[in-house]
């Protein structure tokens, strides 16, 4: 007796002494374990590469090119909307005279004056009249032309060409002789053959002419009828691109209520959780490569059309064991059918971990819009959004049953033709004759992996950086 | 109600995650929320790596069998009925690791002279520990079957018949090596003085004087 209860005492000696005992765990075994539940934390590095760079991009174009005509891509200024005079005098006094070559230019006709602004500010205000301000405009306004190297071919009124706004001299000015009777000599001018680099960036192939050149009888600054125009843009380019994504499950289960526990009662009988709750999954690197044909309908806006190979991926947390029954439920027209199924995956409990991987293999039509938000001389921002009807290429992804219990293969229920949208902030710029472009973009599964039947719906959702070369179709 | 219920509580536990409940944590870690996630171990790891301490051949073995455990703790969260403490649920995960652990590491088919391991034992020093960890570095001193059987037995309560399942073995060679494990054990605290063979230990004082 007294031994049997020396022993149990003994036991419970041990046992009170072992539960004082506490010992406390290095630091990384917490890293471990929450990298096990939740992935390795290295892949939000996309997500934040993706954000920085729009940011980076929106911010550049913004704050480094501060003008008003940043995010104006109208293409014409004001001031061609004025009709500009010319002022000849027959005794050298200066009078206005109306042209109407200077009127607002047609859809095929556009003069940037981006510098007007300086010029403007740089003209002695006393060499204005009240009456010469219209010429003032026109004089004005062929320095700033002429500040952009627009080509000419003929003999013009040297003091605005190839001058800068602030190295006009009034005095060879037309306006100098404000109250004078005689009108300065004005020195013929040389020829300017540079190119517009402005118009350049903005088609690619500026070709700027003159159509009538100015006559040498007349002021140079006041023959207003030149007209500058350029030949219009190719609208039809093609684009090559690809990129890489992140891969993201989302499930939902269309059985509600107290039906859940009727195919769940050996997994979970817990009303709390959900089927998110009761699997485990994590993202993984897909990535897509495609090509399109887009359609440029005017300054701002256009169209695409293309051809697109999407790969996906995403891993799911298993367990291997024996072949067990689990239950799938369908549902057709109000009507609801089980059918039994038996795998070696299971879900929660089995004697080995294991990790499943899910492939998707598919070809997209996506069709498009880009939008143009905004400019600078060299590069712009676009906004897109494209539908893509998707062929699903193959069916042998893992789906979680019913009941929770395991996972299978059921080539039967993956749909094959699904729909995908996306959306994109790309920066565009030139090198050469190709225009590049990179950015974040987000696609989104509309319609889930498996048929409407499958109780459980799955819809995925990729987001990554994708990067694409444009061409210009001749 | 329940479900309102958790919503509510989900956001309480990602707001004020220094008043965690035990339920709140167990529907944080349910939902997959790491803040719960985080106070679960926090709350449990010390006294479940003493456990892994206790089976485990050096720390960094214990560290790992925690670690596992940990996992399938999360991983099987859902599946806690309430029914029973839930340190003893997480308890047994983590004995139940342990001894996956051992087994695939096939140590218990080694067999040590029982005189060989009482001198191993006592040239083995201890100095200045408290009295619970002494104890606990003197059940690690005993050969690893004696060890998984004792800690198995006396501290975490499994009869003889689901040892013998546990470790493939019979159940009277879990009794036998049990017996055995008690006896080793009893010369270690002796050698050690941490208890005294005539002075009884304080828990048996309270045995027989009831």
């Amino acid at each position: 007796m007294n031994d049997e209860i020396n022993i149990d005492d003994f036991e419970q000696f041990l046992k009170t002494q072992a539960d004082k005992h506490r010992m406390y765990p290095d630091d990384q075994v917490w890293r471990n374990i929450n990298q096990q539940l939740h992935g390795n934390s290295r892949w939000p590095a996309l997500t934040f590469a993706a954000i920085l760079t729009g940011a980076l991009v929106t911010a550049g174009l913004i704050f480094l090119h501060p003008n008003k005509t940043l995010f104006d891509l109208s293409g014409t200024s004001k001031l061609l909307e004025t009709p500009a005079k010319t002022i000849l005098a027959d005794n050298g006094a200066i009078k206005t005279k109306a042209t109407k070559n200077l009127n607002p230019p047609d859809a095929k006709t556009a003069i940037y004056t981006l510098n007007y602004p300086a010029v403007q500010e740089t003209f002695p205000r006393e060499f204005i009249t009240p009456v010469q301000e219209p010429a003032a405009l026109q004089v004005l306004l062929l320095p700033a032309i002429y500040n952009n190297k627009i080509d000419i071919s003929h003999n013009v009124v040297s003091s605005g060409v190839n001058t800068r706004a602030d190295e006009i001299n009034p005095v060879n000015n037309v306006f100098a002789a404000g109250n004078s009777t005689s009108l300065p000599p004005l020195p013929k001018a040389e020829p300017d053959n540079t190119e517009v680099p402005l118009l350049a960036a903005e088609t690619g192939n500026a070709d700027i002419t003159m159509e009538q050149p100015m006559d040498d009888d007349e002021t140079g600054y006041f023959n207003a009828q030149n007209i500058i125009t350029k030949k219009p843009q190719k609208p039809f380019s093609i684009h090559i691109y690809g990129g890489s994504n992140i891969s993201y499950r989302l499930l939902s289960e269309s059985i509600a209520g107290d039906d859940h526990f009727i195919y769940n009662n050996a997994i979970n009988s817990d009303p709390r959780a959900g089927v998110n709750n009761v699997v485990k999954q994590r993202p993984s690197v897909g990535f897509e490569l495609g090509s399109a044909i887009s359609y440029a309908v005017n300054d701002r806006f256009g169209v695409r059309a293309g051809l697109q190979f999407n790969y996906r991926q995403y891993n799911i947390d298993a367990f291997t064991g024996a072949m067990a029954p689990s239950v799938i439920v369908l549902e057709n027209s109000g009507n609801t059918d089980s059918v039994r199924t038996f795998s070696t995956v299971h879900n929660g409990s089995g004697s080995r971990p294991t990790m499943i991987s899910n492939h998707y293999y598919q070809l997209a039509l996506p069709v498009g819009i880009d939008w143009k938000i905004a400019k600078s001389p060299k590069a712009y921002l676009t906004v897109g959004a494209s539908v893509q009807p998707t062929y699903q290429l193959n069916t042998n992804m893992y789906m979680i049953t019913s009941d929770y219990k395991s996972y299978t293969q059921q080539p039967d229920l993956v749909r094959r033709w699904n729909l995908n949208a996306s959306a994109e902030l790309m920066a565009n710029f030139k090198i050469g004759n190709i225009q590049w472009q990179f950015g974040p973009q987000l696609r989104y599964q509309m319609m889930p992996t498996q048929l409407k039947s499958f109780s459980i719906h799955e819809n995925l959702i990729d987001y990554g950086l994708k990067v694409g070369i444009i061409k210009q179709l001749k | 109600m329940q479900h309102f219920l958790t919503k509510y509580v989900y956001i309480s536990v990602v707001v004020l995650p220094t008043t965690m409940t035990e339920d709140l944590i167990i529907i944080g870690c349910i939902q997959n929320s790491p803040v719960a996630q985080r106070e679960l171990y926090s709350r449990y790891a010390p006294k479940m790596l003493s456990v892994c301490y206790r089976f485990a051949h050096n720390r960094e073995d214990a560290e790992d069998m925690l670690q596992e455990g940990f996992i399938k703790v999360f991983g099987q969260i859902h599946t806690f009925q309430n029914k029973g403490a839930f340190e003893g649920w997480i308890r047994r995960i983590m004995v139940h690791t342990c001894i996956n652990i051992l087994k695939k590491n096939k140590k218990f088919n080694d067999s040590v002279d029982i005189e060989y391991a009482a001198e191993a034992a006592v040239r083995e020093s201890v100095p200045g520990l408290m009295q619970a960890k002494q104890v606990v570095e003197c059940i690690r001193l005993l050969p690893l079957g004696y060890r998984t059987v004792l800690n198995l037995y006396a501290i975490e309560g499994f009869s003889h018949r689901e040892i013998g399942d546990m470790l493939d073995i019979e159940e009277s060679t879990s009794r036998s090596q049990y017996t055995r494990a008690k006896n080793m054990l009893e010369q270690v605290l002796l050698k050690k003085r941490i208890i005294d063979k005539h002075e009884p230990v304080p828990g048996w004082r309270t045995a027989q004087a009831g």
